[in-house]
């Protein structure tokens, strides 16, 4: 009765000490899952999306509502959501903000009347774009300008009228790409390193104009016959070995000279306005050169050569062709043996980008 | 049902051929007759007989035509039974598509039942009569073949020569059963039931008694209830009847639910007029909200369905369709008078009220809510008797309207008369206004149509010639201008006292005040070259700004002694037309938004395929916006934007404007006397080369836009007005290749530049009501 007993008591004992083990084991997993995260420590890649520097209205800022004679401080948010860092190496204002008004209605304090937007009348700044430390990039809210609203012209009730604030900086794109160069153009290694994939897509490198697509060809430009020294071994008229001489054996290898077509995109609202080395778009008034934008590339060490440097957008689209000159091909593109070089290319432009808002004006009486 | 018809057509025949007979027989007895007494007897007989037969063939005929009626309809059931047994075999959409016919089925039958009582009804009640009349009962019908025809020896009389002879006790203590039963049965519900049956016509008789039976006096009793019951009140009684198996109650609630819904049309008509202001616009949807919940409770319609399906039917005009069709009138800038057309249409024709009573009262399947697309246009292709009754309950509210406004203290014109609070004459006076004004405006309105399709010919032809632009009218909270809001009478006019007119002007502008200069003349209707002058107070309204109301008093009296008035009345007794004449001068603003972009931008955009409108965030067409009033300003509207301008030579902008009139409000009739002179300010960059104006225009800086200048063109021509006519202005505007790059904001952005037109005027408002100025009692 009293063993019965005993074993009774430990049953019980061992099926609470399980399910206080089960517990424990639940909440440590909790504990550890929690722990894990789901956020990968590692750097972080900036030269994603398709943004560059935007500009914004505030939420409240300029009302949508305002009364006739009052006055009002534009606001804006400023932000660099680009990989990007407008800086003063190029020009001394990296990023210039401008406003557009009608006079009828809204008159700008403090500026002269005639015109807004000589050059002195833009507002610089200066803001650091996307980066391992500062992965959002830089952003501030800034007073644009003073605004007076017109007493209302005439006997309009409540006209409507709309401001605009734009942004205007020298961005640039960088690209990098691992380009495979094959040569094995019959498939004949079995194990090759890499393969050529002839066509690349992409969706953004962290600034407004972007590579959305390349198209990498290996064209054989001919033939080399390479004479090889090898060892041979000599051997006497038996059969048998007779010491190691020097032979020539008679090699053929194949010239590469990798071709790309680089495809470029607007990909937002904004315009890219065509520039020279010495005019900052900006700031001098008309654009009457449409939009382009001016590219750099290198394959590993090789600068490539590209059919024009400067390539004309036409409806935010845009494409070259780069390839290495015939001076420039190495000789280890004529091995018969495939590998990886990297592409990289940095696309220059000026970027203009607008908000709008509409604001009405009330009478006070 | 359908035998039931064709049934009391076989009765119909056999009557018809009995009394035939009958005649026959009594014909044949009057040419054996001798004596001249009851050859007299004989022929009022023969006459009664004949107009009895004259009765029943008309009866005859008419049951003939429903039987082959009935007879259509018996064939497309039986189709459609055909097609329904089919479409079951043919799975579960053939099930859904049989469920349908058999409710197209059932509606049939329902429509047969229809046809069954009407027929029961009426020829029952020639039968009563026509036996009370006859006085004879049939004692025995044999062979009663199918078609009804029987031969004269098929029908014999117990006694007496004829039906109109035979005694009434007579007739109740003998084998009456035909009488008796068929009347009770008339008290009752079905005709099936009555005693035309075979069964009880061929073998009736004083010993076949049943339960239905009743003694001589009280068959005789019910025979005259049902004789009233069945002439005067067929509709209550089958009500009554239908209240038994819930028709009459779902009918019954059906009927309240329209007239409920009646109140809220005309509420919404009369009140709120279809206005779409905030606070009337949350009471609109309440009560319809409320109507629609009515609806699906009165007509067990499923909640959700039914809630969705009500609210959107019964308000979707009245609620959404006229506001926003009225406020989509506004911002295409049609007329008011289309506007009133347009109300006048939807409140005579409550589309949807009609719909609620015919659609959903009948067609809907009220346990699923599912509806018929047939029933609305059998509504408006068979518009009946509710339509009718609309109208009616339409006049009622208006007289009702017209009354409650008619009830105001009146004011003793006469000295020592009594002030009853109504008053008759004035109501009559008031009425008579009315309907002359609403004539007035009824045919002002056609005018302005002819006016506007005038109106439209000429913006057609000069549209084609480039020299009519349009604008748009800016909304406002309240129109800005001059209106005569009110101008009337109270009472009776005598000629022995002055007669005194009142009438409410509210100005409202917003740049000077407006100071209006009133005046008031009457004309005789019978002599339109008698014109009294009247005289106003205060003569000149001055310093309206804003928003304001005044209080104009039209008096016509005699002067007096000293010359300004001794309270005798001027106007003679007649008929005439009073006139409150405004005049003032007032002006109209345009506003017209430009964008400006440099011409090799715009090229590239085009050559590369890119929507410069899209690209530049830019409306493609701007629009001019023009302050309201009775004068419209309309600019270059054609004009596409963004307006491309080069640094490399010089550029020109054509720059239009058009000055029109417009039809006035609230009954009243404008006219712009005079044109002062209309001005263009635009930006100093602009300089106007050339304009079609008469006049150069005189050009000073704009004070109140800095970088402005204004361009004013005077007026010389004293008489030019706008009477059904408009003026355009045509300029060239030059724009210096050396300012473009001050206009032009920078790189690829458009230049956002405005242009405002004025046009300052004289006007004349004038609004006019009738005036019957009666002699003064007693006078000679």
């Amino acid at each position: 009765m009293s063993k019965l007993n005993l074993s009774n008591q430990n049953s019980i004992f061992r099926i609470i000490f399980r399910s206080c083990m089960i517990f424990v084991l639940i909440l440590s997993s909790l504990f550890i899952a929690s722990c894990s995260g789901n956020n990968p420590v590692g750097p972080v890649n900036i030269y994603t999306g398709t943004q560059g520097v935007t500009v914004q209205f505030t939420k409240n800022n300029p009302p949508l509502e305002i009364y006739e004679s009052s006055e009002m401080l534009i606001l804006a948010e400023i932000w660099n959501k680009g990989a990007f860092t407008p800086d003063k190496k190029m020009y001394d204002e990296p990023i210039m903000i401008s406003i557009n008004v009608d006079d009828v209605y809204l008159e700008i304090l403090g500026k002269p009347t005639d015109s807004i937007f000589a050059k002195d009348e833009y507002m610089s700044l200066y803001l650091s774009g996307k980066s391992t430390v500062w992965p959002i990039g830089e952003k501030t809210i800034i007073p644009i300008v003073s605004l007076k609203a017109n007493k209302i012209l005439g006997t309009r009730e409540t006209p409507t009228t709309r401001i605009e604030i734009s942004a205007c900086y020298q961005y640039k794109t960088y690209f990098a790409e691992s380009i495979c160069i094959d040569s094995d153009l019959y498939g004949l290694e079995k194990t090759p390193i890499c393969k050529n994939k002839n066509t690349y897509t992409y969706s953004g490198q962290g600034a407004p104009v972007i590579v959305n697509k390349m198209d990498v060809d290996m064209i054989p430009v001919g033939v080399v016959t390479d004479p090889i020294t090898r060892s041979v071994p000599i051997v006497n008229s038996s059969g048998g070995l007779e010491g190691i001489g020097q032979g020539i054996e008679e090699g053929e290898s194949i010239i590469l000279r990798p071709n790309f077509r680089i495809y470029f995109q607007n990909a937002e609202n904004g315009v890219i306005l065509a520039s020279n080395e010495i005019e900052n778009p900006c700031t001098e008034g008309p654009a009457s050169k449409g939009e382009a934008i001016r590219i750099s590339a290198m394959l590993g060490n090789i600068p490539l050569t590209c059919a024009r440097p400067e390539i004309k957008m036409y409806s935010n689209e845009g494409s070259v062709r780069c390839w290495i000159d015939e001076k420039d091909v190495p000789s280890q593109f004529e091995l018969n043996r495939n590998y990886e070089l990297p592409l990289k290319l940095e696309a220059e432009y000026f970027y203009k980008v607008t908000t709008i808002r509409d604001v009405r004006i009330m009478r006070v009486s | 049902m359908g035998g039931d018809v064709k049934k009391n057509y076989n009765y119909a025949i056999l009557i018809v051929d009995t009394i035939s007979n009958n005649l026959n027989a009594e014909k044949e007895k009057l040419n054996s007759m001798s004596d001249s007494d009851n050859k007299l007897a004989q022929q009022n007989k023969i006459k009664s007989l004949e107009d009895q037969l004259k009765d029943w063939k008309k009866i005859r005929d008419k049951l003939k035509k429903e039987v082959e009626k009935v007879e259509k309809i018996e064939k497309e059931i039986a189709k459609e039974q055909q097609l329904a047994a089919a479409a079951n075999m043919a799975g579960p959409e053939g099930v859904i598509a049989s469920q349908v016919i058999e409710q197209d089925i059932k509606k049939k039958q329902s429509n047969m039942r229809v046809i069954s009582e009407k027929d029961k009804s009426e020829s029952r009640t020639k039968l009563n009569l026509s036996a009370i009349a006859e006085d004879t009962p049939f004692e025995e019908i044999p062979n009663q073949n199918s078609t009804g025809l029987v031969g004269n020896s098929q029908v014999r009389r117990t006694r007496g020569p004829a039906f109109s002879q035979r005694p009434a006790s007579s007739r109740n203590s003998t084998n009456n059963e035909f009488n008796s039963q068929r009347d009770e049965s008339s008290a009752n519900a079905g005709w099936q039931n009555n005693n035309f049956n075979n069964s009880n016509f061929n073998n009736s008789n004083s010993t076949n008694s049943n339960s239905s039976r009743r003694p001589s006096k009280i068959g005789g009793f019910f025979k005259a209830a049902g004789s009233i019951f069945s002439n005067g009140n067929k509709k209550l009684k089958d009500k009554i009847e239908d209240l038994s198996n819930g028709e009459f109650h779902k009918q019954f609630l059906i009927e309240s639910l329209f007239l409920f819904a009646i109140i809220v049309h005309l509420v919404d008509a009369f009140i709120w007029n279809f206005s779409m202001s905030q606070s009337v616009m949350i009471n609109r949807v309440m009560a319809y909200l409320l109507l629609s919940m009515f609806a699906c409770i009165v007509l067990n319609v499923n909640i959700f369905f039914g809630l969705l399906t009500f609210f959107c039917v019964v308000s979707f005009i009245p609620v959404f369709l006229i506001p926003i069709l009225s406020n989509g009138l506004n911002a295409l800038d049609v007329t008011t008078n289309v506007k009133n057309i347009i109300g006048t249409i939807f409140l005579a024709i409550p589309v949807w009220l009609i719909y609620l009573k015919y659609y959903l009262g009948i067609n809907l399947d009220y346990s699923s809510g599912k509806a018929s697309s047939k029933g609305l246009l059998k509504i408006l292709l068979r518009p009946s008797k509710w339509v009718g009754a609309y109208f009616i309950l339409l006049a009622l509210f208006f007289i009702f309207w017209l009354m409650s406004t008619i009830v105001v203290p009146s004011v003793s014109i006469i000295p020592g008369s009594e002030d009853t609070g109504f008053n008759p004459t004035a109501s009559v006076e008031i009425f008579t206004e009315f309907v002359s004004v609403t004539w007035k405006n009824g045919i002002d309105a056609i005018n302005g149509i002819g006016k506007d399709l005038k109106g439209d010919y000429k913006a057609w032809k000069n549209d084609t010639m480039s020299s009519y632009y349009t604008g748009q009218v800016e909304q406002n909270t309240v129109n800005t201008g001059v209106f005569i809001t009110d101008f009337h009478l109270t009472g009776t006019q005598y000629d022995s006292m002055p007669v005194v007119a009142y009438g409410y002007v509210r100005a409202r502008s917003f740049v000077d005040n407006v100071t209006i200069k009133t005046s008031c003349y009457a004309q005789s209707t019978t002599n339109k070259s008698v014109i009294y002058q009247g005289v106003t107070d205060p003569p000149i309204l001055e310093n309206i700004y804003i928003e304001d109301q005044r209080g104009v008093i039209c008096t016509f009296e005699k002067p007096g002694n000293d010359g300004i008035g001794t309270g005798e009345g001027l106007l003679p007794a007649g008929r005439y037309q009073i006139f409150l004449k405004l005049e003032f001068d007032l002006e109209t603003w345009a506003y017209k938004p430009y964008f400006f972009i440099d011409r090799n931008y715009l090229v590239y955009l085009r050559t590369s395929g890119e929507n410069p409108v899209i690209k530049l965030g830019i409306p493609q067409k701007t629009k001019t916006i023009y302050t309201s009033g009775p004068v419209m300003i309309g600019m270059d509207d054609a004009l596409e934007m963004p307006f491309a301008i080069s640094s490399e030579s010089n550029n020109y902008l054509p720059l239009g404007m058009t000055i029109d009139d417009k039809p006035s409000v609230n009954g009243a009739k404008g006219e712009v006397v005079r044109v002062h002179n209309y001005t263009l300010r635009m930006p100093n960059y602009f300089t106007v080369n050339k304009c079609t104006a008469p006049v150069e225009p005189t050009i000073v800086n704009d004070e109140l836009v800095p970088g402005y200048k204004i361009y004013t063109f005077k007026n010389t021509n004293q008489n030019l007005n706008l009477s059904g006519s408009f003026m355009t202005l045509n300029c060239n505007v030059e724009i210096s290749k050396e300012k473009v790059s001050q206009i032009i904001p920078g790189a690829n952005t458009p230049a956002i530049t405005s242009i405002v037109g004025t046009v300052h005027y004289d006007y004349k408002l004038t609004k006019q009501i009738p005036l019957t100025v009666q002699k003064t009692p007693g006078a000679q």
